[in-house]
């Protein structure tokens, strides 16, 4: 029995990897921003599959077009960009004014998550569509363009995903620092009344980080429609928790450790734990007699435990380590030998 | 001489918290205005309530004749007043470059340069840091980014809360120099809270000693720092 997973496997891995590297990093930005950690982020990225979804039923059936992969994203993105926003500016904004604590926020985002989750299970069994059926019951993995990669036919969303979610980073990193926006943005995050001092709308800085959090959401949820058995929004009650392992991982004081974070947790999950069952499957049962059962179904035992790993060896996450220290021993012992 | 700023019969503090009472100061321009007293006095409260930062219960601030008691601090920015304040004045995430950019948010592009370029003359060091990281700056350093910051906006008032805590004395002096010239050659307003008693009060026109919130005196800066028994009593001035 192989250790090492399938090309297939792999590569799915790291498509998932990428959803979640995008979710963290968004999850981090609107707390960073704004202070609140938004239980609702995965159910927003939830909105993004939907939309590929209709698309997929409306425009894109039989069609095999690779621009699925350009208008997908692009619509889902925008749609959960705004309902991000609405999200913000009725409900969390108010509440945050009103003086409520990080604590009555949060739970402000989980009954939003709940109610949203309810109207995206309405608005997929009552538009009425012809392939709706029969894309919610089937995998929809073959409503997308082929792809070969070293002679095997793949899933081309699994490519597409991990380099939208490198160019999507790079756009949102250039946005940070060669437009003054970007430049007001990360100085609100750091200090608020000195950059209103400087004339800046904190205000909107606040709502454009939830519009650009709800994109980046968005975006990936369209992407990783094509990952699903069937649509089921309330598989976000599952993807939350390792996105927000992610933000934790990355430390939430760094959007690109939110980003790196995530991916690391979505690789733990997914083929951390698979390498994990082969090897106890090929050495411990038959060696010690341990009972023959898969460990396949415990992925977040994966992210969580990497969680506390992370935590112990450093409290502030990935963001808090100093990397630079680290670097320099490392090049001074091998300089030493 | 014309009175830039004005505080009449202020009441003000944090929410419930009334930490400054019936305080009346004035500022007239082009002078330096040191504000000394002991720790948890009321110092910082004066300055961020000139500047909108608290709670004002009653009384009004005036700037240029102007009744700015109501007004946010953006507004307060935009009519000339800079508020440096003890920690946190410059945006130490960001590079000197980008925190140039930031004072001139919402400039003109030509204006912000012609800006930019004036003030890097007043501060050439600036110059060889313009790519660095703020935070890799020393205490001096900071306190002169900060200045160039607030100069780029030309204000007219300029609010030190105590700049050279934490310097080294080398540094400190550099710091002093710099808002002696502010006054000398810019003509600023200028009013300095300082821990330093005896170094303020050697360079300022006028002060102000507060106590517990109170205004205990107010009149030129070097009778305050003769009177032995408030300086041994809320200064540490010795002799
Ligand atoms: N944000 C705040 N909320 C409530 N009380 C505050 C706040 N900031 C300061 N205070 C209180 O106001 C009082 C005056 O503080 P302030 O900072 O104005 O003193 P200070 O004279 O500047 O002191 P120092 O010399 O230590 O800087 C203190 O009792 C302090 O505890
Ligand atoms: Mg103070």
């Amino acid at each position: 029995m192989a250790i090492l997973p399938g090309i297939t496997y792999t590569l799915s891995s790291l498509a998932y990897a990428a959803a979640i590297g995008l979710l963290s990093m968004g999850l981090t930005l609107t707390y960073l921003t704004t202070r609140i950690p938004n239980f609702a982020h995965a159910t927003i990225g939830m909105i993004g599959s939907i939309v590929m979804l209709l698309l997929i039923d409306r425009v894109f059936y039989g069609s095999q077009s690779w621009l699925i992969y350009l208008l997908g994203p692009l619509a889902g993105g925008v749609a959960a960009a705004a309902f991000s926003v609405l999200m913000y500016r009725a409900i969390l904004k108010p509440l945050a004014d009103r003086g409520n604590s990080i604590i009555g926020l949060m739970i402000a985002t989980l009954a939003v998550d709940i109610i949203l989750l309810n109207i995206l299970t309405l608005i997929l069994n009552v538009v009425p569509g012809e392939n709706i059926p029969k894309l919610i019951g089937a995998n929809i993995i073959g409503f997308q363009p082929k792809i070969r990669v070293a002679g095997v036919v793949v899933d081309s969303y699994t490519i597409i995903l991990p380099v939208a979610a490198l160019v999507l980073a790079t756009v949102f990193h250039l946005f940070l620092t060669r437009t003054s926006f970007g430049v007001a943005m990360r100085a609100t995050i750091e200090n608020p009344d000195l950059a209103s001092a400087m004339g800046v709308n904190v205000n909107l800085v606040y709502m454009v980080s939830w519009a650009f959090s709800g994109f980046l959401a968005g975006a990936a949820g369209a992407l990783m429609a094509f990952a699903f058995k069937g649509v089921d929004p309330a598989v976000s009650a599952l993807v939350i928790v390792t996105v927000f392992a992610g933000s934790i991982v990355g430390g939430l004081t760094s959007i690109y450790w939110g980003l790196i974070g995530g991916v690391l947790v979505g690789l733990a999950e997914k083929l951390g734990t698979t390498i994990i069952n082969n090897m106890y499957r090929a050495f411990l049962v038959p060696s010690l007699g341990l009972p023959n059962i898969s460990l396949v179904n415990y992925e977040k035992v994966m992210s969580l435990g990497l969680v506390i790993i992370v935590l112990l060896y450093a409290p502030q996450g990935l963001a808090g380590v100093d990397w630079e220290s680290i670097l320099r021993r490392i090049k001074r012992a091998r300089g030493g030998e | 001489m014309s009175v830039v700023v004005k505080a009449e019969k202020v009441n003000a503090g944090y929410g419930r918290f009334h930490i400054i009472f019936d305080v009346d100061v004035e500022a007239r321009r082009g002078e330096i205005l040191v504000i000394v007293g002991p720790n948890g006095s009321g110092k910082s409260t004066l300055l961020k309530t000139i500047f909108g930062l608290t709670r004002i219960y009653s009384g009004r601030i005036l700037f240029e004749e102007r009744d700015i008691t109501r007004e946010p601090p953006h507004v307060r920015a935009k009519l000339g007043i800079a508020y440096l304040p003890q920690t946190g004045n410059i945006f130490t995430e960001l590079s000197v470059k980008e925190n140039l950019k930031m004072a001139c948010y919402g400039l003109e592009a030509s204006v912000a340069e012609e800006r930019v370029r004036e003030v890097l003359e007043f501060f050439p060091f600036l110059w060889y840091k313009l790519s660095s990281k703020a935070k890799t700056l020393s205490g001096g350093q900071r306190q002169l980014l900060a200045m160039a910051m607030a100069l780029i906006r030309r204000p007219k008032l300029l609010m030190f809360d105590e700049p050279t805590a934490g310097l080294a004395p080398k540094a400190a002096k550099e710091v002093v120099e710099k808002i002696l010239w502010l006054r000398e050659e810019l003509g600023k307003t200028i009013i300095w809270v300082e821990q330093n008693a005896r170094l303020a009060l050697e360079k300022g026109d006028n002060a102000i000693l507060m106590v517990s919130g109170r205004v205990a005196y107010r009149g030129p800066a070097r009778e305050l720092l003769a009177d032995r028994e408030l300086g041994r009593k809320y200064l540490g001035v010795k002799g």
